[in-house]
């Protein structure tokens, strides 16, 4: 079970529609965000120069540091598909997680933090892929019925503006991302992760040579 | 370099519950160097109210006693927080236990001596485990933090057993307190300078070797050094000082350093605001 | 059927009375996050969603809106879109806030206090005491000054109050009305495109470039209609970034296709980022480098020979004296016109005999066996030493080496020859221009410039081309293609008989004036209200209007020449418009010079503002005396035309907030009531300059056809969507707007496709025409114009405009063609430029106090002057990013993320020495003392990064609400903060010739590091106020809005307790 956003750089423009349906979808709060699309700014000098974008939310970690590192337990694997979560009534937002995940801010208040600490509501938050709308899913969404729990994909994907997301399984040949990452590979396009020590990422992300060095978030 | 707060509230308590536990390995240790039943009632006192107020400190940190329970009982997980938490309440209740069987002769409270020497190591490590297990913080993945916050901690613990020793009258007192809290002291000083010198501690290297290996450890083997010469309340309340100084610049430089790993780059005044 | 109803789809849509356009441009929001964030979607669970489409910019992407418990709880993009395929971006998503915005204006509002933004006051009205305020101040204006003494004005594309902020003018026999966009937005490059070939232009923002997104769509390419452009010009445009999730999303599915672009942007824009070559041109040089391409295909002979020579005007030999064409008649006399006269002969040099002959339209093959005319030539003609249009246009390129152009527009030479090479060595490929090149001293230049290197190419009407005409294909024994003139698309000239119809004859034309009766004929079919004093009235609305004596191409949509009209209300010459209707959002952030409008309506220049709009914005805080409250577009009925490629989609009202109202309504309204009232004076009531009485012109109000597109109700407005969708399968019986909204609800095939074959259409010019030859071209020569040929004459005598009366010529000193419009691309003197090697002769005196040069563009976050209410956006762009390079930001001493300071002359700056200043500039109408000062400099925030040239700086223009919300202590009007139009020059005279187009692009600004603005809202939690409330109740005083009257806001909303509503 590795249920994850693959998320294709070619086509990300960085116009962060994915950010903001995100906070219409899960009632995000002002000045937290479930996901960011990070500028990597160009190397080289004018004009030969090139950029991408990288949207980075939780990464769906094999090892997942964070629920090693959580101790109340609100910080778990989902039972049936394995989804990283967060329980909202266990966490008592002691923010333990936060120097445990490699992709957080120690604090869970700066971009581009992937887990935010919520104030009002004390606890600690981060991207859930949307798992009330997708947990049977295999993201090859249902054109006559988006809500369809076979097939319904988070906003984010949904309402990306180049279609560069894609939601599913890794482990499901069919679902949509390893569809999209097989594609991919045939295409003789890169299939990259953001390297961390010490996490194994599911997310993957695809930039092809021509349009920019990869280079993570940029390091 | 991105630069956090320190978490105080967690500095004290891991200072306050490792040293508690200290105090109460040494008087374990005097089970078998022969300490003074006086000195050793005393020492468990001080040592579980230490364990205890900083439960406190770390039950406000996180807000809701129920929460550190759950921790503690998480253990299944095998959460670094809910082992430190675990060591802490074991400790405790080994206290409690030896506080009766203190008086007791026979070999019950060589038992409880050897279970308090067992929670003030489990305490002390634990408290710096915590740190080094986060994956997500590269740089506080180093044996000094746990090492580097067990001896510290032991060595604040011996102090005050001095202390309360040298209060009770040093005679039959076994000089080989003085020399376990000297090495302490010397293991203080070499794992906490190694430390110093491996972590990118940026402006502030300075500060930090000055108050811990230096401070810390150096002014700690200084003291026992004197109380060795001649065991009076005097040096003993130096080392307390100097172990205390070196104790909570240690943990609270743990947090200032904290994350010179994947978003260190991002220093957040250039980047934070935005990313369009 | 046209994409979408932006201003280009009106030339498609019939002139249709009533045919009622609504919409207004902002967006809306939904309701404050509950304390425990739950997820506000459930999968599906007791909702009901309908077919809508967002109004969010210019274009429009379907969506699917979610109803619970009649809120609005979320908007998804509808995945059978054919272009957006399913994407919505943040402009759409936050229309649920700025629906429920608390900062609605949701009744009429009368101002109590005085103007200006400090202490504006406001009274609620009724709807019936509103539009009586309007009218008598209207009608006490006209009955003391004249008509002339009324005005109106409209927002840019997504305002959609186009018809009636242009009708509603002259229904009330008033000469003027602007929008801030018309010359500096799209006019430029749609009147171009009629010019030369009477056919679609290269727009992708308006929707007149569709071929690149054809057969996208997964069951399009089921259909086979296949995906044919292979090789894409992006100039001066960014599709991603504008039209974000439908050409934006349209360019990411083409370039995953394989398709190559070349985008041409001084900014390393999203599309540039992707692109296959970047030509990063020096802001307001492009046409430049356009003449490295013509000089280089032509010298390569890389065109398409055969259309250049049979289809295009470029052999035609030139006569010298008068800049036209010679025809063959004035050559080899009367004989040798051997086609009908409606399709001149032109004369040519001969490739094989080397001589001058006659060079007839005709099928390519019958034309090749008389004459094969040669395209680069000199001959003498008539005695007179004359070149082909080819020649004039080498001879013109002749300067612009590869080098040169290097040099002079800071492009590697390697790139410029590349990108030549991609272009025109590519099968087909096509060039889309964007807005920036509208809003420089060259607007009419580059598109003359790239619609001729498409025609020489032969990339017109072919698949992959983007000049198509994407309407079904004229049937054989079609008459000769013609044009009709003045206004979108000939409207004005259709309905009142005003303007030359190009392609027919002087004598056609003539009989056409002489055949309108003395006075209005009931029985006459079309055009109806035609008679001769209406004709004249109108004529004369024309000859009348504002900046038309030198601008002659604002008459391609009868709009007025801003700057003039701004001088007219400073000095009341030559006439004085006092009363005055906007249509549009936020005046004040999108004119430009925009501190020269504020001190002139400041100093008396406006006796009475009325303005419609969802939102009071900087404009209606300073300035607005009345403010009619306008539906958002969740509430609003949409005309029936909305949709995307050849698929139409429903655009009904889905809630409805408080006493808004279609923007269709208030100018009907408004206008009614007025004419009531003056037509009572017809006597005493002057027609503006004429000096004559209405009486005496033999007219009343309103005029001729009233207000275009206005609507009593929205009742109406429901029966045009009612009479459209009624051909959905399953909604044959719908009779009222309920039984429509039941009928799409939860179906997600609810919109009405047309064939492909209707739509996606090539070679209409190559269809055989009545008279046996091919169809052609809508242009006097019928073939494609580069050398655009009705340049030379509009700037002598405003034809084809004024027919059947003239315009005075321009002024010679104006005309950079030897004192006429250059009818080809050539380089203007550029006002203010950086200092450019080798350049001087074609750039201004380099002013040292303003040494950098200044562009801008859009973001994805805002759409013209919307969204800056919407927290959700506010948080993640609070204020406008100054894009710099590292090496002039370490000159300066600017850190990326600091504030920054930026002046121009407009502002110059706060240590700026008018004793240094380089003098008073020699403005081309005299020595006119040009104290161009007009407000303060203004701040934004760096973003330092390679990502334009050294000394090249970007920014979008900005305002904002939060300074005159009432929970600030001091207020401003918010407009003067961040805005670039503050420095942006539309007061130092240097606008293009045709169309007057002002600098907003590529002008001269200083910098330096500063602080964050008084007022200005910025950290994320600082937007908080700006979120729906959704409190069953009045808005409570805290929250404060710029409204004193706490009685007079939203009504109670019945918001339920599952939509966050209290009990």
């Amino acid at each position: 079970m590795a249920r994850t956003l693959v998320i294709d750089l070619d086509r990300c423009s960085g116009c962060d529609s994915c950010v903001v349906a995100c906070k219409f979808e899960n009632g995000v709060t002002l000045g937290n965000y479930w996901n960011t699309v990070v500028p990597v700014v160009p190397v080289g000098t004018h004009p030969d120069i090139d950029m991408y974008w990288l949207p980075l939310q939780c990464q769906q970690c094999v090892n997942s540091p964070c629920i090693a590192a959580c101790p109340t337990g609100a910080s778990y694997r989902d039972q049936e598909n394995g989804v990283v979560l967060i329980d909202k009534d266990i966490c008592q937002g002691c923010k333990t997680c936060l120097p445990a995940c490699p992709y957080s801010s120690p604090e869970g208040n700066v971009k581009p933090s992937v887990r935010w600490y919520n104030e009002e509501a004390n606890v600690v938050e981060k991207c859930t892929l949307c798992n009330h709308l997708t947990a049977t899913s295999d993201g090859v969404e249902n054109i006559e019925d988006t809500t369809d729990p076979a097939h319904a994909v988070p906003p984010c994907v949904h309402n990306c503006s180049c279609k560069a997301r894609h939601y599913g399984d890794l482990d499901d040949p069919a679902s949509d991302a390893s569809q999209v990452i097989a594609q991919a590979e045939k295409d003789g396009r890169g299939v990259h992760l953001v390297e961390a020590e010490g996490a194994t990422p599911v997310a993957r992300y695809i930039l092809s040579a021509d349009i920019a060095a990869w280079r993570g978030l940029g390091v | 370099m991105s630069k956090t707060p320190v978490e105080w509230l967690l500095v004290l308590f891991k200072l306050l519950a490792a040293s508690g536990a200290g105090v109460l390995a040494f008087v374990g240790i005097s089970e078998f160097l022969g300490g003074r039943k006086r000195t050793n009632l005393i020492a468990i006192i001080i040592a579980l109210v230490m364990i205890v107020v900083g439960g406190g400190l770390a039950v406000l940190k996180v807000g809701n006693p129920s929460s550190v329970m759950a921790a503690a009982a998480n253990i299944r997980t095998g959460a670094p927080v809910s082992l430190e938490f675990l060591a802490c309440g074991l400790t405790l209740v080994v206290g409690v236990i030896y506080l009766f069987v203190q008086r007791q002769e026979g070999p019950a409270s060589k038992v409880l001596g050897c279970a308090s020497v067992l929670g003030a190591v489990a305490v002390g490590y634990t408290t710096g485990y915590s740190h080094q297990a986060m994956v997500g913080t590269p740089v506080w993945n180093t044996p000094a933090i746990p090492f580097g916050f067990l001896f510290g901690a032991l060595l604040l613990g011996g102090f005050i057993y001095l202390a309360l020793s040298a209060r009770d009258g040093t005679d039959g007192l076994s000089k080989v307190f003085v020399w376990i809290v000297a090495g302490l002291a010397v293991l203080t000083t070499l794992v906490t300078g190694v430390h110093g010198f491996a972590a990118p501690l940026d402006d502030r290297l300075f500060l930090y070797l000055a108050l811990t290996p230096l401070v810390g450890g150096v002014g700690s083997l200084l003291a026992a050094v004197l109380y060795a010469r001649s065991a009076s309340l005097v040096w003993a309340a130096l080392g307390i000082l100097t172990a205390v100084v070196g104790g909570l610049a240690f943990r609270a430089f743990v947090w200032v350093i904290v994350k010179p790993g994947l978003l260190s780059f991002l220093d957040t005044s250039a980047y934070g605001q935005f990313f369009s | 059927m046209q994409d979408t109803l932006t201003r280009r789809s009106f030339v498609k849509a019939a002139a249709v009375a009533g045919a009622a356009i609504t919409m207004s441009s902002a967006l809306a929001g939904c309701f404050n996050e509950s304390k425990e964030p739950e997820p506000s979607g459930s999968s599906s669970g007791g909702r009901d969603y309908y077919t809508s489409i967002c109004h969010g910019c210019i274009q429009a992407c379907p969506c699917k809106v979610y109803l619970q418990d009649g809120v609005v709880v979320k908007i998804e993009g509808h995945p059978d879109a054919p272009t957006s395929l399913g994407s919505l971006c943040l402009k759409g998503l936050n229309q649920i806030h700025t629906c429920y915005s608390p900062r609605r204006v949701l009744y009429p509002l009368k101002r109590t206090g005085p103007r200006g933004a400090a202490d504006a006051a406001w009274e609620r009205i009724s709807w019936d005491e509103a539009i009586e305020l309007a009218a008598s101040k209207i009608a006490e204006a006209i009955e003391k000054y004249g008509t002339y003494a009324f005005f109106c004005s409209v927002g840019g594309g997504g305002a959609y109050s186009f018809m009636q902020a242009m009708t509603l003018p002259m229904a009330l026999g008033s000469p003027t009305v602007f929008e801030p966009g018309c010359a500096q937005c799209y006019l430029p490059r749609i009147a171009v495109g009629g010019y030369m070939y009477g056919g679609a232009d290269q727009s992708i923002a308006d929707c007149a470039v569709l071929e690149p997104f054809k057969g996208l769509a997964p069951k399009e390419a089921a259909k086979g209609v296949t995906q044919d452009t292979k090789v894409l010009v992006l100039w001066a445009a960014q599709p991603s970034v504008s039209q974000t999730a439908q050409s934006g999303r349209g360019m990411a599915e083409l370039r995953a296709r394989g398709c190559k672009t070349i985008v041409v942007d001084p900014n390393f824009s999203p599309d540039a980022v992707k692109a296959t070559i970047h030509l990063p041109v020096r802001p307001g040089s492009d046409a430049a480098l356009i003449l490295a391409w013509y000089r280089i295909i032509l010298d390569e002979k890389l065109y398409d020979e055969e259309f250049t020579k049979f289809f295009t005007n470029m052999p035609f030999l030139i006569n010298p004296a008068t800049k036209l064409p010679w025809l063959a008649t004035e050559v080899f006399g009367a004989d040798a016109q051997t086609t009908d006269p409606n399709t001149p002969v032109y004369v040519c040099v001969d490739e094989g005999t080397g001589q001058v002959a006659p060079l007839p339209f005709g099928d390519p093959a019958a034309v090749k066996a008389q004459v094969n005319p040669q395209v680069l030539a000199t001959a003498t003609v008539n005695g007179a030493q004359s070149r082909t249009a080819a020649q004039v246009y080498r001879d013109e390129a002749d300067p612009w080496t590869l080098e040169k152009a290097e040099e002079f527009c800071w492009v590697p030479a390697s790139r410029i020859r590349a990108a030549i090479d991609l272009y025109a060595g590519a099968a087909v490929a096509g060039i889309a221009n964007g807005v920036a090149s509208d809003m420089e001293e060259t607007a009419s230049q580059v598109p003359v410039g790239l619609v001729g290197l498409d025609m020489i190419m032969g990339y017109v009407n072919k698949p992959g081309a983007t000049l198509t005409q994407n309407n079904a294909l004229p049937p054989e024994g079609s008459p000769r293609p013609t044009r009709f003139w003045n206004g979108f698309g000939g409207m004005f000239g259709q309905m009142y008989g005003i303007g030359y119809e190009v392609g027919a004859t002087e004598e056609a034309n003539a009989a056409r004036i002489a055949a309108i009766p003395e006075v209005w004929d009931p029985s006459m079919q079309s055009p109806p209200f035609m008679n001769q004093s209406t004709l004249y009235a109108m004529n004369q609305l024309l000859l009348d209007r504002l900046g038309m004596k030198e601008h002659k191409g604002l008459y391609e949509w009868c709009h007025s020449h801003i700057p003039t009209v701004r001088e007219a209300l400073e000095t009341g010459e030559p006439f004085h418009p006092r009363v005055w209707f906007d249509m549009s959002g936020n005046k004040f952030a999108v004119l430009g010079s925009a501190g020269a409008w504020y001190n002139a309506i400041m100093n008396g220049g406006a006796d009475f503002i009325i303005c419609q709009y969802p939102m009071i914005t900087s404009f209606q805080v300073e300035a607005a005396d009345l403010i009619f409250p306008l539906e958002e577009w969740l509430e609003a009925t949409g005309a029936s035309e909305f949709g995307q490629l050849n698929y139409r989609y429903p655009s009904p009202g889905i809630i409805h907030l408080g006493e808004t109202v279609p923007n269709s309504v208030p100018p009907k309204r408004v206008c009614d009531a007025a004419s009531l009232k003056l037509n009572e004076k017809l006597g005493t009531v002057t027609f503006g300059a004429t000096g004559k009485s209405m009486e005496e012109m033999g007219i009343q109000f309103p005029l001729g056809l009233g207000v275009l597109g206005g609507a009593d109700s929205e009742e109406s407005i429901w029966q045009s969507q009612i009479d459209t969708y009624k051909a959905v399968p399953g909604a044959e019986n719908v009779t009222t707007k309920e039984e429509l909204l039941e009928a799409m609800k939860n179906r997600p095939d609810f919109y009405l496709p047309t064939p492909p074959e209707e739509y996606w259409t090539y070679g209409q010019h190559l269809v055989k025409a009545a008279d046996g030859l091919p169809l052609g071209f809508a242009t006097e020569s019928r073939k494609c114009e580069v050398y655009a040929q009705i340049l030379i004459k509009m700037g002598r005598n405003g034809f084809p405009y004024c027919y059947p009366r003239e315009q005075a010529h321009i002024d010679s000193r104006l005309g950079s063609f030897g004192g006429d419009y250059s009818p080809i691309c050539n380089v203007p003197i550029q006002k203010e430029a950086p200092q450019v090697a080798n350049g001087d002769q074609y750039l201004g005196k380099y002013d040292p106090d303003f040494p950098l040069a200044i562009t801008s563009g859009r973001v994805y976050y805002f759409h013209h002057g919307t969204m800056r209410h919407a927290p959700f956006t506010r948080e993640l762009y609070p204020a406008p990013h100054v894009r710099i390079n590292p090496k002039t930001a370490a000159e300066y001493g600017i850190a990326n993320g600091d504030w920054v300071e930026i002046s121009s002359r407009r502002t110059q700056g706060t240590n700026y020495d008018p004793s240094k200043a380089v003098g008073t500039e020699l403005s081309y109408s005299g020595t006119k003392e040009q104290n161009t000062k007009t407000a303060e400099p203004i701040r934004g925030i760096a973003f330092v990064a390679e990502v334009v040239a050294p000394g090249v700086l970007w920014m979008e223009r900005f305002w904002n609400p939060e300074c005159y919300d009432s929970s600030q202590s001091s207020k401003t009007g918010g407009w003067q903060e961040s805005n670039i139009n503050v420095i942006t020059n539309a007061v130092d005279p240097n606008f293009n010739e045709v169309f007057g187009s002002y600098t907003n692009r590529g002008f001269q600004v200083n910098i330096k590091k500063s602080s964050r603005p008084d007022r200005v809202w910025f950290e994320p939690k600082e937007f908080a106020p700006f979120l729906p409330e959704n409190k069953n109740e009045y808005l409570p005083d805290d929250i404060g809005v710029t409204i004193s009257n706490k009685a007079l806001l939203t009504e109670p909303v019945a918001f339920p307790v599952a939509a966050g509503g209290e009990l």
